[in-house]
């Protein structure tokens, strides 16, 4: 049993953490004084991982927000000065606006693996890819998977579309969005879009052929030139890996044929760069398979890619 | 830019190595994972290509940090996904690695993790819940969630801290098949269990 007060301690330097001015000696000093200082900082950092995880289903399930929400201090108390009118007015007006908040109701699209879905909205299109899901509340959309969007441009309308810490502001543009495990993608293939998040220091703007890359393994966010034929190329039945680890190579064709495609745990991390064509059943695992000298061996669930045997 | 940040990074990553492996055995409680840890770095911080960073040693410690963060949460989802996969698939080893976000299995698990976190969020004080709303689910960044609610940042910073140890406390207590989890695992043991496989 681990004492509350460790708990205590664990949760103010998890805190700080996102401090600029965190003290690492000192949070280094800290875990070496107990064994179990390192086990409730594990622990805590295990709730917070979740957290930042699921924050836009579970910012779904969060009710509005209680006013004041939009105001700043300063002035309501500004507006106290003058007595009790313009308070009663404020209010009427918060009361006001608060239902209509709730009132937008959210809809949620999920596809399948094997299969993408087309979501049309009245702001434009959006292509899901398979196995992804899309939440839709007014103009505010939040994405996990992978998804392509075709938006029309109306002047004063803007659409938001978050992923992850990431939040896409779009005025009219053709992008693509990926939110997955190992990190968030999003890039341009015409038009412009502005990206604010919490890891960039102010928010960006992307245009044609460029690209945005987070990965979850780094805390670096890149910005990278692409050619804006080859974004979202699952679209047209194409899959590009580059450098990636083949049982994440595995997942992704999983996803796209609808097939369980498996990896031998000796293979798993052997680094994958090609295009394999996305179809339907064993097809996709054959292809792999076959540029990796690799042996296919159906299982009840689906396929498993193993190293041969000589 | 993009050339002369990388290289102060790699200086600052030679400067500080004795550092972030003492740091990263005490966060790790393992020699070897720190040792591997401190080589991932080394990749990482070569293949870098972004702007200028402000404090070196920050982002190399928040960076070696999160890389440890990410093993752990590797470990518990292959775990998970092996328990969920043996119990739902017999006859099957538990070395396979199957997709990991597919199926429909793993929707209900994410509905279930959902539902737990946000039934443990509803039970916050109201200061804390306000805090981690805006924080964890809305993403501001400390200095907007206090500028939003008007409090200072250290009280935003303390909201938070509260908020972290009710909800472990509330999730722990939880009597569910996946709360094994939450207690007090990822020590030596869970890792050498988990690089083995």
């Amino acid at each position: 049993m681990i004492d509350d007060h460790i708990y205590d301690e664990a949760a103010a330097w998890l805190v700080s953490q996102f401090d600029d001015a965190m003290d690492w000696d000192g949070f280094t000093l800290w875990l070496e004084a107990n064994p179990d200082h390192r086990l409730a900082f594990d622990e805590l950092a295990s709730v917070d991982a979740e957290l930042s995880q699921y924050s836009q289903l579970l910012l779904a399930l969060e009710p509005a927000l209680s006013p004041p929400q939009h105001s700043n201090p300063a002035r309501w108390r500004w507006l106290g000065g003058f007595g009790g009118v313009a308070i009663a007015v404020s209010l009427a007006l918060v009361l006001w606006l608060q239902p209509a908040r709730h009132a937008l109701p959210i809809q949620v699209y999920r596809s399948q693996p094997g299969k993408s879905v087309v979501v049309a909205l009245e702001t434009g299109k959006i292509l899901l890819a398979p196995a992804s899901q899309l939440s839709v509340q007014g103009a505010n959309l939040a994405l996990q998977g992978t998804a392509y969007f075709d938006i029309a441009h109306r002047p004063g309308r803007a659409l938001t579309v978050s992923a992850g810490d990431f939040k896409v502001v779009d005025i009219g543009t053709r992008f693509a969005v990926s939110n997955e495990t190992d990190g968030v993608e999003i890039a341009v293939a015409q038009g412009s879009l502005s990206i604010a998040s919490d890891r960039l220091t102010k928010p960006i703007s992307l245009t044609t052929g460029q690209e945005l890359r987070a990965d979850r393994s780094s805390a670096t966010v890149r910005v990278i030139t692409v050619d804006p034929q080859e974004i979202a190329t699952w679209r047209t039945g194409k899959l590009e890996f580059d450098q990636v680890p083949l049982a994440l190579v595995a997942r992704d064709l999983s996803r796209y044929s609808g097939e369980r495609i498996t990896v031998d745990p000796a293979v798993a991390g052997q680094p994958f760069s090609g295009v394999i064509a996305i179809g339907h059943g064993e097809a996709p695992a054959r292809t792999l398979a076959e540029i990796l000298s690799l042996r296919v061996k159906r299982t009840d669930g689906g396929v498993r890619l193993e190293p041969r045997r000589f | 830019m993009t050339v002369s940040s990388p290289q102060g990074l790699v200086q600052a990553l030679e400067k500080r190595s004795a550092d972030l492996r003492r740091f990263l055995i005490a966060r790790t409680g393992s020699e070897a994972e720190a040792d591997d840890i401190v080589s991932e770095l080394w990749i990482k911080v070569n293949a870098i290509h972004s702007g200028p960073v402000a404090n070196p040693k920050n982002y190399l410690f928040k960076m070696a940090n999160n890389l440890v963060l990410d093993r752990r949460r590797e470990i518990q989802r292959r775990e998970r996904r092996e328990r969920d996969w043996s119990s739902a698939r017999y006859g099957t080893s538990s070395s396979e690695i199957p997709d990991e976000a597919a199926n429909a299995e793993q929707l209900l698990i994410e509905r279930e993790d959902v539902e737990r976190l946000s039934k443990a969020i509803a039970k916050l004080p109201a200061g804390a819940r306000r805090v981690v709303r805006l924080h964890k689910l809305d993403g501001l960044s400390h200095a907007e969630v206090a500028q939003r609610l008007g409090i200072s940042k250290s009280a935003v910073e303390k909201h938070m801290a509260v908020a972290m140890t009710h909800l472990r406390r509330l999730l722990a207590a939880e009597v569910s098949p996946h709360a094994r989890r939450l207690k007090s695992g990822g020590g030596p043991d869970d890792i050498e269990t988990g690089a083995k496989r």
